[in-house]
């Protein structure tokens, strides 16, 4: 090292872009929030926190599997989940996008965001093991249970 | 091929109706009115070659009702009780067949087409003793009793296998062939090559234009087949040998060292080292041989003096046994944990590539959401902010993360190399368990050995006798031992003499196919498709199309269809073209199918070429979308001008005297016109 340093002089060090987790891409997490919506949430409506709990829960299949479980038992065991920066702003770009718009209570899919998403799950290859395991879990993990798990936090 | 002649017969009550008429060795015009059965005739041309399905249909059903139901004499209504179609043909080398086919008939199926040898229609050749041949029964185009399969014989065809979209390979069947030769009226004109039945022939247009104009491809895909038969082959043979050699060293505790489990062809024979392995160290086979001939003859003298040796000794050569037994357990203990360490990092691997593999296919969802994002004008799919249009990165934690980050394509990339470098780690590890495997049982063989020795030791001891049993036994263990190595190596040498063999093999084919030319199309058949291209531009030009400039019309390479500025050409509907009705543009589309079908005879019948057009055109009503009379006169002049070309066009002309004799004029043809309908009493 030290040789090669006197024979050049000097040392260039040239940095190499970085791998990016695929969660990361905002068209890849726009269009999970929008299969949430789509397949998960009555009317195409959620309130915040339910968005965050899916997209926790997407992360992992254990976590995944959980909210199955959850779906069927209409009770939810899961006494918190992360909040992820990453998905507030692929809300505010889906918001943008004219994908989703906000409403009193939370967010609700507009008519482009829902034909995207119905042109996305043509392509059977796309989110293939999310699609199975959220349409097992259907619309039966309901803004109740996680209100019910969410007013515990205010009272710790 | 020539058509020579054709014949309808039909059986009524009042007498034999039908048609009967001769054709032309170069152009044939069949005039007739909208209703006079003009298209019954050329139905009938098509129904009596067996090429039903061009025209939408099997068997009887595309023909009209009036050959085979009733038709009007005048005013009386005529029922059909039997009618058949005979058609007369001639192949390049001369020989004359006639073809008999039912149309409606109580005995014989309109499956059956009857070949008869001879000029019946136009000599009055007596019909002689039929060979019956059948259409669309599984097999008609590759059993002998097929109409297709005489037919390819009689046109001294010899029709390539071609890849199916199903992944199999399918006869290029003959009536795909006649889909480019034959254009019937309704739905013909709708594209270069129409109605091309379906048989799940991948790209199917592209295949029959290869075949007409005799591209190499077909020769060449042959070969290519074969050598990847071949390597198939070579592959499972060397897997066969590899296999027997490993299995046989395994039982007799030895590891193969620098053979690869798959066939190499770079395989150097000396590099293959038969060894023992005892989980640490390696030794030759030989040396081991060596060590164990020199083990039994050191064993040979101690027994010889057994008798004179004293009870120390014994006890000194039990202690060395027991020594050497611990020393066995030791390496016994070590070798198993590293193959349990080896095995745990395996099954690690496994799990990471699991994880890779996933990442990958998000990945490349990621990528098709993209490009479907695009499309569907979502802003951030193309690094667009939707409320500013400014460009922003594609990540969403942009300002967490500093430096550059790689972009999608670049990321599946990566993934994909770690993917393939977990995958080649994985099958090092296999084969490092393997050859752990191999020691541990190996150690445990000579740990059961030494045990046993050490047991018969102490038996010596303490009985005494004469003659030591634990000498014998070993000496019997290691001469067993010897017959079994010996045995290996002599199955060894035999079967490295083989997998030499076959690596040369796959040398061979391996060079075989780095001669194949990597493009689908040779300088030869560039030439030829040039050619090609010269001819299309040049009948495009004398049939007046328009709605281009001809000379940036080109033939594609990837579909040998025309093209302008990588566009296939179709009916273009270009609204800046004021000089051009909206309908000329449909025509001028015909005259490029016009275009492109004579180009495909007159390049393949070029000398020197040996293309397989068989020399014969047909076309129904080719002067579609009101045709300028001159642009069917300028057709009609270059297919009768054609050496070698059988043409038969069938048209209305308009129903014009004067349109006719426009589009005629000069030229050399023969006419088959008629009063009234075609279906007259046969005389």
């Amino acid at each position: 090292m030290a040789e090669l340093v006197a024979e050049r002089g000097h040392l260039l060090f040239e940095r190499r872009p970085s791998p990016v987790l695929v969660e990361h891409r905002p068209v890849y997490k726009i269009s999970q929030l929008l299969l949430v919506l789509h397949i998960t949430s009555r009317g195409g409506k959620s309130t915040l926190p339910r968005l965050h709990l899916f997209n926790w829960a997407l992360k992992r299949t254990d976590r995944i599997w959980k909210l199955v479980d959850a779906a069927k038992a209409k009770v939810l065991r899961i006494t918190a989940w992360g909040f992820d920066p990453a998905l507030a702003i692929a809300i505010r770009f889906a918001i943008a996008e004219d994908l989703m718009q906000p409403t009193s209570t939370g967010y609700q899919l507009s008519e482009k965001g829902r034909n995207f998403i119905v042109e996305v799950l043509k392509d059977s290859d796309a989110f293939a093991s999310e699609r199975i395991l959220l349409k097992e879990i259907g619309k039966d993990v309901t803004e109740a249970m996680v209100d019910k798990v969410a007013k515990g936090w205010e009272s710790a | 091929m020539n058509i020579r002649a054709i014949k309808l017969r039909i059986v009524t009550v009042v007498g034999e109706f039908g048609f009967k008429f001769q054709f032309g060795r170069g152009l044939t015009v069949i005039r007739g009115s909208n209703s006079s059965g003009k298209s019954t005739l050329f139905n009938c041309l098509i129904y009596a070659l067996g090429m039903d399905e061009l025209i939408g249909g099997r068997g009887e059903k595309v023909l009209p009702y009036a050959v085979k139901d009733y038709f009007l004499q005048g005013e009386a209504r005529i029922q059909v009780d039997v009618s058949e179609v005979l058609l007369e043909l001639e192949n390049p080398s001369g020989q004359v067949i006639t073809l008999r086919r039912a149309i409606r008939d109580t005995v014989r199926h309109p499956k059956l087409v009857e070949v008869f040898e001879g000029a019946h229609l136009t000599t009055d050749t007596v019909l002689g003793i039929p060979r019956p041949t059948y259409l669309f029964d599984p097999g008609s185009a590759q059993k002998e009793e097929g109409f297709f399969q005489f037919l390819e014989g009689f046109l001294g065809y010899k029709i390539p296998q071609v890849p199916t979209t199903a992944g199999g390979m399918v006869k290029l069947y003959l009536q795909t062939i006649f889909a480019a030769l034959v254009v019937e009226q309704k739905r013909g004109w709708t594209d270069y090559i129409a109605n091309v039945p379906f048989f799940g022939i991948r790209d199917v247009r592209i295949r029959v234009t290869e075949f007409l104009l005799g591209l190499g491809v077909f020769e060449r895909q042959a070969q290519r087949a074969k050598l990847d038969a071949d390597s198939v082959a070579i592959d499972s043979e060397w897997r066969k040998a590899y296999d027997t050699l490993r299995q046989a060293a395994t039982t007799n505790g030895v590891v193969i060292e620098g053979l690869p489990p798959t066939a190499a062809s770079e395989f150097d024979l000396a590099s293959v080292q038969l060894a023992k392995s005892n989980g640490n160290t390696q030794t030759s086979l030989a040396e081991h041989v060596s060590l164990m001939r020199t083990e039994h003859a050191s064993l040979g003298l101690k027994a010889e003096e057994y008798g004179k040796v004293s009870g120390a000794a014994a006890i000194q050569e039990l202690d060395a046994a027991s020594a050497e037994l611990q020393r066995l357990s030791v390496l016994h203990e070590r070798a198993t944990t590293n193959l349990t360490l080896q095995k745990a990092s395996l099954e690690q691997l496994r799990q990471l590539l699991a994880e890779a593999n996933e990442d990958l296919e998000r990945n490349k969802t990621a990528l098709k959401l993209r490009t479907l994002g695009a499309q569907m004008e979502i802003e951030v799919a193309t690094d667009q902010c939707p409320t500013c249009h400014q460009a922003v990165a594609d990540t969403l934690l942009l300002g967490i993360v500093s430096g550059p980050q790689m972009d999608l394509e670049t990321n599946i990339e990566y993934l994909d190399s770690q993917r393939r470098m977990l995958q080649s780690q994985i099958n090092g590890a296999l084969e490092e368990i393997r050859q752990s495997e191999v020691a541990v049982a190996d150690v445990a063989t000579r740990l059961a050995v030494t045990h046993d020795y050490r047991n018969s030791l102490r038996g010596d001891v303490s009985n005494g006798a004469s003659e030591s049993r634990a000498i014998i036994r070993r000496q019997i263990q290691i001469e067993l031992e010897l017959s079994n190595l010996r045995s290996l190596e002599a199955q060894a040498s035999s079967l490295l003499a083989t997998l030499g063999e076959v690596a040369d093999r796959l040398a061979a084919n391996q060079k075989a196919r780095r001669t194949l030319p990597k493009e689908a199309y040779s300088s030869e058949d560039l030439a030829r498709i040039a050619l090609f291209e010269k001819y299309f531009r040049s009948n495009a030009s004398s049939f007046g199309y328009e709605s281009a400039d001809i000379n940036d019309i080109r033939i594609s390479l990837d579909t040998l269809t025309p093209i302008l500025s990588e566009l296939e050409l179709r009916e273009i509907r270009t609204k800046v073209q004021t000089s051009l009705t909206a309908d000329s543009s449909a025509s001028d589309f015909v005259r490029l199918i016009w275009s492109y079908l004579l180009a495909l005879y007159q390049t393949s019948s070029m000398r020197g070429f040996q293309g397989h057009h068989p020399g014969i055109l047909l076309m129904d009503e080719p002067g579609q979308h009101s045709m300028r009379s001159t642009s069917q006169h300028a057709l009609l002049q270059l297919m009768s001008g054609q050496p070698g070309l059988q043409s038969i066009v069938a048209a209305s002309f308009d129903e014009n005297e004067s349109v006719f004799l426009e589009a005629t004029a000069g030229l050399k043809f023969d006419l088959i016109c008629w009063e009234g309908k075609v279906i007259q009493p046969l005389t």
